[in-house]
């Protein structure tokens, strides 16, 4: 089930906040529990014990690191053990086709594929989990005694999907307020925020996108060259909308549920370099590796050499965590050697210039958004590429800039700084207008789900 | 208590959007379901029933939620009213298509036919089509007749949105012409309509051509076969001016103009849709019909039935253009009154065409491959003797079928 859906809208939100609200102080991560299980659950019972597992391993295996002294031998083999569990469960699911393609066409072997679909969300939850044991082997957090609280945290519903990457401790105390939890004003809060997020994942990022599966069907070798720039703009703006709505939507939730998510992104596309951009794309995930990858594996602590290194394995990783394919590998390293250029030479000349930094980054991002979206092999890419830059004939980009001209120029407006103003400037100036705004988006957005034809969910997968 | 209230009442926003999701959430799961959707010409999702095959099923369009989750959408309350705001935003975002469905000027709609369908095994199948065409007037050279109608988009190139990338048609026509070579005899209407095009020769809202597009073919046929075409000066015409077709359904523009679907009562026959079942199998649906395991309404189906050309209970429903031959059957055959026989495999588009043939042959058996069971067209040929064969296709449907190739082989559906 995905929030921009009536289903979710209709059936299951109203009966999950009614349960919530009405359950005493005590049950309250209960209902939360039951009600998230219920969401978990509903596209793929069959993974249902996945997720049992996957909350029950890490809860014996945090009870069992807070009973071993600190700095045993144990101790240690149980942290293996942890990263083991929560990894071999995303790779089994996640990768096991990638690298049994791979060695087949290497060894020339046909070993079947397993065909499985990836449980839903397995990809956020397992690093959940695993940030949660190891704090627990850091010492920066207690085991949790309480299995429902624990399994509240790992399937509750809002960032189960698509994040932010909530953080144990982020929400650790919250979960254990029993009465008071949620205040009517952050409620209030969260519905607005939840259908900005709505209004963006369904009015900006459905309308844009449905360009770049235009130039899919056309195929990479039939668009022209101000075609091909033009879905690229559009991709880049589709994925935007698409994830930034949807955590928009999962902190909205979270605020009318009593919690207060971490914010997952800060107009990225502002930003005056890749270093800049990845500290306001997705920062729970670049947050997360930073914390248990690049720290741990000493960060910038241990000379130049060291930290271009532990950058590589952090972006090797980044890129594959969005999907077991070539191009994803590839996009980290693009993105492993941006940053270095940066951090090598580049980055303090960026912070002299006003405007070409901006272009730069843009250039860089968009370009980057070219090897994450053609996802059908190295050949593609390449046709793809050669499109943009070798001037040719193809599938001309008139009819595709009227059609989508509107909604992309207010995509890119909605790209900038001034629609968080304008709202902030609404929520001031008065309540009724406030009211109107958000009524017409909600509104809005339910008819475009009534008649959609195209609602996909790009992060769904990862 | 009246504390709360008032506490409430500070964040109206809270007190609506909670009002209206209950509200509409109750409202929504009790009115009663509908069958079908006028709107949108088509059925609506049921309710689905859990059973454990479907929770635990695999397939993502058999799995329970899948199910549910359409169930849901298509019996939202106040559908048709949702789906009209959507088509008004939509124009104020000055798009010109929804739904694979593009709008041209003076309210013209057409399918967005922008690629051409790949084939299951490889390449492209209009290739595969053309191949079986080709094998097909190989084995019975001189007998066919081949008219491949272009869309309204390459007849009405005036009228569509700039640089709108249909497929160009023109070189497959030509491909197709030049793989039939003197094997059979192919007519590029695109001249003829093109000359027309000021007139009214395709639905706005339908993706058929009008009956006038038909009639226009029907003169360069004619000529071609050497048949006195029947003229339409004193014929009354009738229909409906209140049609609105798929393109229409599909699309659902707030503001579409509704088209005239016109016929000519005095053109009409005799036609028995036959169905052409082997000996075997019939026997076994007379055993089955007295066992009682067939029922009145499958066996009726599988009865020949006689009708006359125009169904004219059609022109109430939305489907309007289904009035013509009843729709798409295997094998059906007409009584004219003029001379020899003729057979006609075709789509939908031959549906308007067919009334001309009346005064030019005296039998006039029609194919649609699509739906041919226990025979093929090769075993008509021999058994009937035919004069003439016309193959009529519309261009898109010519270039994704797949029953076509059953023509190259000479095998059973």
């Amino acid at each position: 089930m995905v929030f921009s859906s009536l289903l979710f809208i209709f059936r299951f939100l109203p009966i999950a906040l009614a349960v919530y609200y009405i359950a005493p102080p005590r049950l309250k991560n209960l209902a939360l529990f039951l009600s998230s299980l219920v969401f978990y659950s509903w596209g793929e019972v069959r993974y249902f014990p996945v997720m049992a597992s996957c909350i029950l391993g890490n809860y014996l295996l945090a009870l069992w690191l807070g009973r071993l002294r600190v700095g045993s031998r144990l101790r240690r083999a149980v942290l293996v053990l942890v990263v083991v569990f929560n990894i071999g469960m995303l790779f089994f699911f996640k990768y096991t086709d990638f690298f049994l393609t791979n060695i087949n066409a290497l060894f020339g072997t046909s070993i079947p594929l397993l065909h499985l679909t990836l449980p839903l969300g397995i990809s956020f939850y397992t690093f959940q989990t695993m940030s949660y044991t190891l704090d627990v082997y850091k010492g920066t957090v207690q085991p949790e005694r309480n299995i429902i609280d624990l399994g509240a945290y790992v399937v509750m519903f809002p960032q189960l999907i698509a994040g932010p990457i909530v953080l144990y401790k982020d929400v650790a105390a919250q979960l254990k307020v029993k009465r008071g939890r949620y205040k009517l004003a952050e409620i209030d809060e969260g519905i607005g925020l939840f259908i900005l997020g709505l209004g963006k994942k369904v009015l900006l990022a459905n309308s844009i996108g449905a360009l770049w599966e235009d130039i899919k069907l056309l195929g990479y070798d039939g668009v022209s060259t101000p075609l091909a720039w033009l879905g690229l703009v559009a991709y880049t703006l589709q994925i935007y909308f698409d994830f930034s709505g949807y955590s928009t939507m999962a902190i909205g939730l979270g605020r009318m549920l009593g919690f207060q998510f971490p914010e997952n992104f800060n107009l990225p596309y502002i930003s005056r370099s890749i270093t800049e951009f990845w500290r306001r794309w997705h920062m729970t995930l670049s947050g997360w590796f930073r914390e248990y990858v690049y720290i741990p594996l000493g960060g910038n602590r241990h000379g130049l050499c060291r930290q271009i290194f532990n950058l590589f394995v952090v972006w090797t990783l980044t890129g594959f965590w969005h999907g077991a394919n070539w191009n994803f590998l590839l996009w980290g390293f693009y993105y492993f050697v941006l940053l270095a250029i940066e951090k090598l030479f580049l980055y303090k000349h960026l912070q002299k210039g006003r405007i070409w930094p901006h272009l730069y980054a843009l250039l860089f991002i968009v370009l980057g958004w070219g090897l994450f979206a053609v996802d059908t092999g190295m050949g593609d890419i390449l046709t793809f590429f050669s499109r943009l830059f070798w001037p040719q004939g193809g599938a001309s980009a008139v009819y595709f800039a009227r059609n989508y001209g509107v909604a992309l120029l207010i995509g890119c407006l909605c790209s900038t700084p001034l629609p968080r103003r304008f709202y902030a400037w609404v929520c001031k100036k008065s309540q009724l207008l406030r009211i109107l705004l958000l009524g017409a988006v909600f509104l809005l957005s339910v008819a475009y789900l009534v008649d959609s034809t195209y609602n996909p969910f790009i992060y769904f997968r990862f | 208590m009246k504390e709360k209230c008032k506490a409430l009442l500070r964040y109206p926003l809270l007190v609506l959007f909670f009002a209206f999701l209950l509200f509409y959430s109750i409202a929504d799961s009790t009115v009663n379901d509908r069958k079908e959707s006028e709107l949108e010409n088509r059925t609506l999702a049921q309710k689905p029933t859990m059973t454990i095959r479907n929770l635990l099923a695999t397939e993502e369009n058999q799995k329970f939620s899948y199910l549910y989750e359409q169930y849901i959408n298509d019996q939202f309350l106040g559908r048709d009213i949702w789906i009209s705001l959507k088509s008004r935003a939509e124009s104020l975002l000055l798009k010109v298509e929804n739904n694979g469905v593009v709008y041209g000027k003076d309210g013209t709609m057409y399918q967005k036919f922008f690629t051409l369908q790949e084939a299951a095994t490889s390449g492209l199948q209009i290739d595969a089509n053309i191949d079986a065409l080709s094998a097909f007037a190989d084995r019975h050279p001189g007998l066919a007749t081949v008219m491949i109608v272009p869309s309204a988009d390459t007849i009405l190139t005036d009228l569509l949105p700039a640089g709108a990338p249909f497929v160009e048609e023109e070189p497959w026509l030509e491909k197709i012409s030049d793989a039939l070579g003197e094997n059979a005899r192919f007519l590029d209407l695109t001249d003829t309509l093109r000359s027309h095009s000021d007139e009214y020769l395709f639905y706005r809202t339908d993706h058929h051509w009008t009956t006038l597009g038909a009639y226009y073919s029907y003169l360069d046929y004619a000529e071609a076969v050497g048949k006195t075409p029947v003229s339409l000066d004193g014929l009354t015409a009738a229909g409906s001016d209140d049609f609105f077709g798929t393109l229409y359904s599909k699309s659902k523009l707030f503001n579409a103009q509704a088209d005239q679907l016109t016929y000519y009562p005095a053109l009409d026959g005799q036609m028995t849709i036959q169905q052409l079942v082997d000996p075997a199998s019939r026997q076994q649906i007379e055993e089955a019909y007295a066992a009682g395991t067939l029922s009145e309404e499958e066996y009726a189906k599988l009865a020949d039935r006689t009708v006359n050309l125009y169904e004219t209970d059609k022109l109430a429903v939305r489907d309007k253009y289904a009035m013509f031959l009843y729709g798409n059957n295997g094998f059906s055959r007409i009584t004219g009154s003029g001379e020899g026989k003729v057979l006609i495999i075709k789509d939908s588009y031959a549906n308007c065409f067919i009334p001309f043939l009346l005064g030019d042959y005296a039998q006039i058996d029609v194919v649609d491959l699509r739906y041919l069971r226990d025979t093929t067209v090769d075993s008509l040929i021999e058994r009937e003797g035919y004069d003439d064969l016309l193959i009529l296709y519309n261009f898109q449907s010519f270039s994704s079928d797949t029953n076509l190739v059953l023509l190259g082989s000479g095998a059973k559906n």
